[in-house]
């Protein structure tokens, strides 16, 4: 919202700055109200001149020799506008002024002719769009004033943010009412007084609604022999200065009454209203109306229209038709003053895309009871503007009078909310200078004026009160804030927990989109009937939620090799989810991935390639410092490579994750020459785990047998097969079991290998024997021969 | 010539041929030279027998002085070659001490969550207790029960993602409020942070989705003052002990009073700069009294009870803390900005 601050001591005289006022609105809510630079710059060298003569061009017949007084001086200008006169006052661009057009304005031979100056339409002197006749100046200006003083444009502008529950300050009375109550101002607000025609009204105009709920209130009145015809100079740039477009002097007049009411109002042709018959009604489905910006609108039954009986002539509060538009030739018009229901408003405005000043205001609220008012304030402006008859009288159908709205306020219980002590009269004073009304007594019975819709409960009113207090006057009361003992939830702690030894790790967090395309999801088959899409996605790229931590790791694996990023090592712990019908899951998981050198180079080591025993190494590190037992099996999903992937199994057969390398053809779509490793991990044993605290186990007093075994078996056989067989021999005697060394070629024989294993037997309460040891060494070796077709490997 | 003289051109020689060593060998060869088995002096002293009775025990002291004295030479100089050696050793083993030591990797926690937990632990040393809340929410918990009138333009398919009916994308955190107030009595005071979405067109301060982080308090008289009492304490905690605060009123549905919370400028302490668009003041978050209406909608008695609740979003606090202007930095998930961060 624009607030020309000249425009504003209209309705209430301030004594301070622009800049203080600003301070003073963001204050009392607001926001970001700043002095918007001056936008006039570009007028420096436009003046008022007069033209003293006007002769016909010798040389061409649509020209004119204009001589221009500017009061110290007087120019030549050669000018092409139909409504040059002598006498007439003009905006003049001296030479060096650069025109709305681009133009720079030069001493130019036109046609033989010299001109030194440049007599300007709106659009030339950076007004309005209208091009095709000179701005016409008040005669009685005097020549060679300054063209931003002569009109009126020479006043600092402030631009406010409105929030949305505030309708009644989309006006500058609004904005006026804010400030007098803050200082303690008087509002002043001027009486119309449209001169009245003998005509009545009742005798010329119907008005039916047919839906008192979307537009419980219509006023009209009607004005004749109206000239409809470009503004006047002076009043095309207060519209400037409000920001809104010069359409004709009616139009104009009702928008700036709009500008200063807060109240849209809409001009119709009369003579276009069959029957002059206004009906308010719902659209039919399909009905078509054409907006007076020229675009057709498609309407249906939520829709909101302003009809004849034959027609839809305009969208209710949202925008007028092309076949009542008020034109040249219009001589009779209807203004309309209306109420309409915010919600239906808001939705047309949506669905039809149409973002116009009436819509954006009867969104937000406009003051029922302020109908009248704003009727005759337009009625007389038209007047003023155009000196048409006002016709008698005024059509108000206002089936559901409303009683006036009270609200009961404690003035004990609003301190005890703002943590104020404020005196019960300055509570009434505050609330009396906004405009309310209020009965004193231990409770208030505060009324509340029809243009506050948004106050609706004491707390509303709580608000009021600390608005004109001061917000900053009420005290930051810390005490209490230390009171209490807080805590953090298990699942965040664990996710902390994982954050910090991951980092520690030397990976590094991401945080990858959750929306995602389902064409990546399906390059990892990752997309479910149970996946959950969102029903209005903006783009593909985004429509379905992510089912696995995996495509968002690999994209950001690949994203950084392109950047040239020798070695990387992320994670991310983020949530997934599914859908088993109308259920929601979701769930965290945690996603780790490598790829390129296992650290940057350096002088000091070799710098290899990244490999699955890397990323596997992470994930049990993971484990062992939350105390989580698991078996990596064999296997994975799809898109793993199919002799590189191994699934996690917990204890009790339940799956816990993947750790693999991602298959090189789907590598090759994302153009990395890398090998990619993954691992997602399932949150909840991690988040389970974290309660449990393991007890400190006693030092060994009795010694323990040191054994390398070292087995041949087939290539296809496991490491894990081994071990198991050597766990289950050893049974609890096994106090540490490690896989010291893998070994191919000579003197092992062709596709085998050998694998040696460092084995520490030890029993805690005596001292094991070695012969006992020798036994289940025995017992291994015969199971490795008959199970595993291996031998132990003899030293 | 006499004993004396003898055992003194000994004493001169040795000392001479002990100072030109170089090795423990030269060291050596010095010692057998003149006071080994057959060394020079050892035979000298043999010729003790010879001196008269009367000088024997003279002359012998004076030998045995200079026996010990060239034996303390030869130790101290062996001594001395011993030090040098091994000083040697250890000089062949000299590292170019400049050159960078192996890297250790540490990694990075992500600006946005890493921000979130200072923010949770500020609040937790305040009493809040973190929770969180689901992502996909229903309308009622987002809207309704928030006191979001049913036309209110967040609920538009154009603000906000659907994903069943009456299943919405949370577009902020506050929803928890409502899933914390039905689950427990008052006192109540929680934060809770977590992911929230929005049908914004992303550009440099908008993003589909992003972190907020939710408080609330209700109690018995709670106030608009403790309120601001307690974000005081947050923002010293998270920008500083000489960050000051302004309150100005605003507009939510779900609080009444409403009011945003500015922090004095991080660059310019309030002169006016380009951050803060010469006014100060920098927006931080949206707070306010928890609405009446709110607590009607959980089952509070809303006669009994007062609380406050404020909602921020974490990106925002981290371009502020790293100096980011586009928050899309944040997610491109760029290892030279992350590691840098
Ligand atoms: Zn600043």
């Amino acid at each position: 919202m624009r607030i020309p601050f000249g425009w504003l001591q209209n309705f209430v005289k301030l004594d301070i700055s622009p800049q203080e006022a600003c301070e003073q609105l963001i204050m009392l809510g607001f926001s970001d109200a700043e002095v918007i630079p001056n936008e006039w710059d570009c007028l420096d060298n436009f003046v008022v001149g007069r033209a003293t003569k006007v002769e016909s061009h010798p040389g061409d017949d649509h020209l004119k020799i204009v001589d221009v007084n500017l009061g110290y001086t007087t120019l030549k200008s050669v000018c092409g506008a139909p409504n040059v006169v002598t006498g007439g006052a003009y905006a003049v661009a001296l030479p060096g002024a650069k025109l709305g057009s681009g133009q720079t304005v030069s001493r130019a031979e036109i046609s033989g002719v010299v001109s030194e100056c440049v007599l300007c339409s709106g659009w030339e002197a950076w007004l309005d769009d209208s091009r095709d006749s000179l701005l016409e100046l008040d005669k009685d200006l005097v020549p060679g004033t300054r063209l931003i003083e002569a009109l009126g444009l020479d006043e600092p502008v402030i631009e406010v943010e409105v929030t949305p529950n505030r309708g009644d300050c989309l006006g500058l009375v609004g904005i006026a009412r804010e400030l007098a109550a803050v200082f303690g101002k008087e509002l002043i607000i001027p009486e119309p007084a449209p001169k009245y025609g003998s005509k009545r009204i009742e005798d010329l105009v119907d008005v039916e609604i047919h839906d008192e709920d979307a537009c419980p209130r219509y006023g009209a009145m009607v004005l004749e022999k109206v000239s409809v015809r470009p503004s006047r100079a002076t009043l095309r740039a207060q519209l400037r200065l409000a920001g809104l477009r010069a359409v004709n002097n009616v139009v104009d007049a009702a928008n700036l009454v709009m500008f200063e009411t807060g109240h849209p109002l809409h001009a119709f042709d009369l003579d276009k209203i069959e029957e002059a018959h206004v009906i308010v009604r719902r659209a039919a489905e399909g009905e078509k109306i054409v907006g007076i910006d020229g675009a057709q609108y498609s309407l249906g039954p939520e829709d909101l229209v302003i009809a004849d009986p034959s027609k839809p002539i305009a969208i209710a509060g949202v925008i007028g038709g092309e076949n009542s538009e008020v034109t040249s030739t219009t001589r009779r018009i209807l203004i309309e003053g209306a109420f309409f229901k915010k919600s239906v408003i808001w939705r047309m405005s949506k669905r039809l895309a149409i973002d116009s000043e009436a819509a954006y205001r009867f969104a937000r609220g406009v003051d029922i009871e302020a109908i009248p008012y704003v009727l005759a304030q337009a009625a007389e402006l038209i007047q003023d503007e155009t000196s048409c008859d006002v016709c008698r009288g005024r059509i108000d159908v206002y089936p559901g009078q409303r009683p006036p709205r009270y609200v009961t306020a404690r003035p004990k219980r609003i301190n005890r909310l703002l943590g104020t002590a404020i005196p019960d009269q300055e509570i009434c004073d505050y609330l009396e200078r906004l405009g309310f009304g209020v009965s004193p007594g231990r409770d208030l019975e505060v009324a509340v004026p029809t243009r506050r819709g948004d106050v609706e409960s004491e707390v509303d009113i709580a608000e009021e009160v600390a608005r004109l207090y001061g917000y900053d006057r009420i005290r930051a009361a810390e005490e209490r804030a230390c009171s209490a003992h807080g805590k953090v939830s298990s699942s965040l702690a664990t996710q902390s927990r994982l954050r910090t030894l991951l980092a520690g790790m030397g990976l590094t967090e991401v945080v990858t989109d959750s929306m995602v395309s389902p064409e990546v999801l399906n390059l990892f088959g990752m997309l479910p009937s149970q996946a959950v899409d969102i029903r209005n996605p903006v783009g593909v790229g985004a429509s379905v939620l992510r089912t696995g931590l995996v495509p968002g790791i690999v994209e950001v694996l690949v994203k950084n090799e392109h950047r040239g990023e020798e070695s990387i090592a992320v994670f991310e712990i983020g949530k997934i989810y599914d859908r088993n019908n109308a259920n929601f899951c979701e769930k965290y998981r945690v996603g780790l991935g490598l790829s390129g050198l296992n650290e940057p180079r350096i002088w000091c080591c070799n710098a290899r390639q990244f490999d699955f025993f890397d990323l596997k190494g992470m994930v049990e590190a993971l484990l062992r410092q939350f105390g989580l037992e698991a078996a990596f099996v064999p296997g994975g999903p799809e898109f793993l490579h199919l002799g590189r992937k191994a699934l996690l199994r917990g204890i009790e057969g339940n799956e816990l994750g993947f750790v693999g390398e991602i298959l090189p053809d789907l590598c090759g779509r994302y153009g990395s020459r890398r090998r990619l490793y993954v691992a997602e991990l399932e949150f909840e044993p991690f988040l389970e785990s974290i309660s449990v605290i393991s007890k400190v186990s006693e030092r060994p007093k009795y010694p323990g047998v040191k054994r390398d075994i070292a087995v041949i078996v087939s290539k296809t056989v496991l490491d894990s097969d081994v071990r198991r067989i050597i766990l289950e021999e050893g049974g609890d005697l096994v106090e540490s079991l490690e896989t010291f060394d893998v070994y191919e070629g000579k003197p092992v024989p062709e596709n085998h290998k050998s694998l040696a294993y460092a084995i520490v037997f030890r029993d805690r309460s005596r001292t094991l024997k070695e012969v006992e040891v020798d036994e289940i060494q025995k017992r291994i070796e015969k199971r490795i021969n008959e199970e595993l077709k291996g031998t132990l490997r003899k030293e | 010539m006499d004993l004396q003289s003898e055992a003194a051109r000994i004493r001169e020689a040795a000392a001479k041929a002990i100072k030109t060593c170089k090795s423990i060998d030269d060291v050596d060869a010095v010692r057998v030279k003149y006071i080994g088995r057959r060394g020079e002096l050892t035979l000298l002293l043999r010729k003790l027998g010879e001196v008269s009775p009367g000088q024997r025990k003279e002359v012998g002291k004076m030998l045995n002085a200079i026996k010990d004295e060239i034996s303390s030479l030869l130790a101290e100089r062996r001594k001395e070659i011993e030090t040098a050696l091994k000083d040697e050793t250890l000089r062949k083993e000299t590292i170019d001490v400049t050159l960078p030591g192996r890297r250790v990797r540490i990694g990075k926690l992500h600006p946005t969550l890493r921000i979130l937990n200072e923010i949770i632990d500020v609040f937790v040393g305040l009493g809040f207790t973190a929770v969180e809340g689901p992502e996909i929410e229903t309308e009622y918990n987002n809207f309704d029960a928030l006191n979001f009138p049913p036309w209110h333009p967040s609920r538009d398919d154009f603000d906000s993602f659907y994903v069943g009916d009456g299943y919405v994308l949370r577009t902020h955190t506050s929803p928890a409020q409502v899933r914390v107030m039905k689950s427990q009595e008052p006192p109540v005071r929680v934060v809770v942070p977590g992911r929230c979405y929005r049908r914004d067109t992303p550009d440099a301060s908008h993003l589909m989705s992003f972190f907020q982080i939710e408080g609330l308090y209700v109690d018995h008289d709670v106030s608009l003052a403790d309120l601001k009492g307690t974000l005081a304490i947050f923002a010293r905690e998270i920008f500083g002990p000489e960050t000051k605060i302004r309150f100005r009123p605003h507009y939510f549905p779900f609080t009444e009073p409403s009011a945003e919370l500015d922090i004095s400028c991080l660059v310019c302490g309030g002169a006016g700069c380009r951050l803060c668009k010469q006014s100060g003041w920098l927006e931080v978050l949206g707070c306010g009294m928890v609405h009446p209406n709110v607590f009607k909608h959980v089952g509070y008695d809303h006669k009994a009870v007062t609380g406050f609740a404020f909602g921020l979003g974490v990106e925002r606090i981290a371009m502020l803390k790293y100096g980011i202007s586009d928050i899309r930095t944040l997610y491109e998930n760029d290892l030279k900005i992350l590691n840098s961060l």
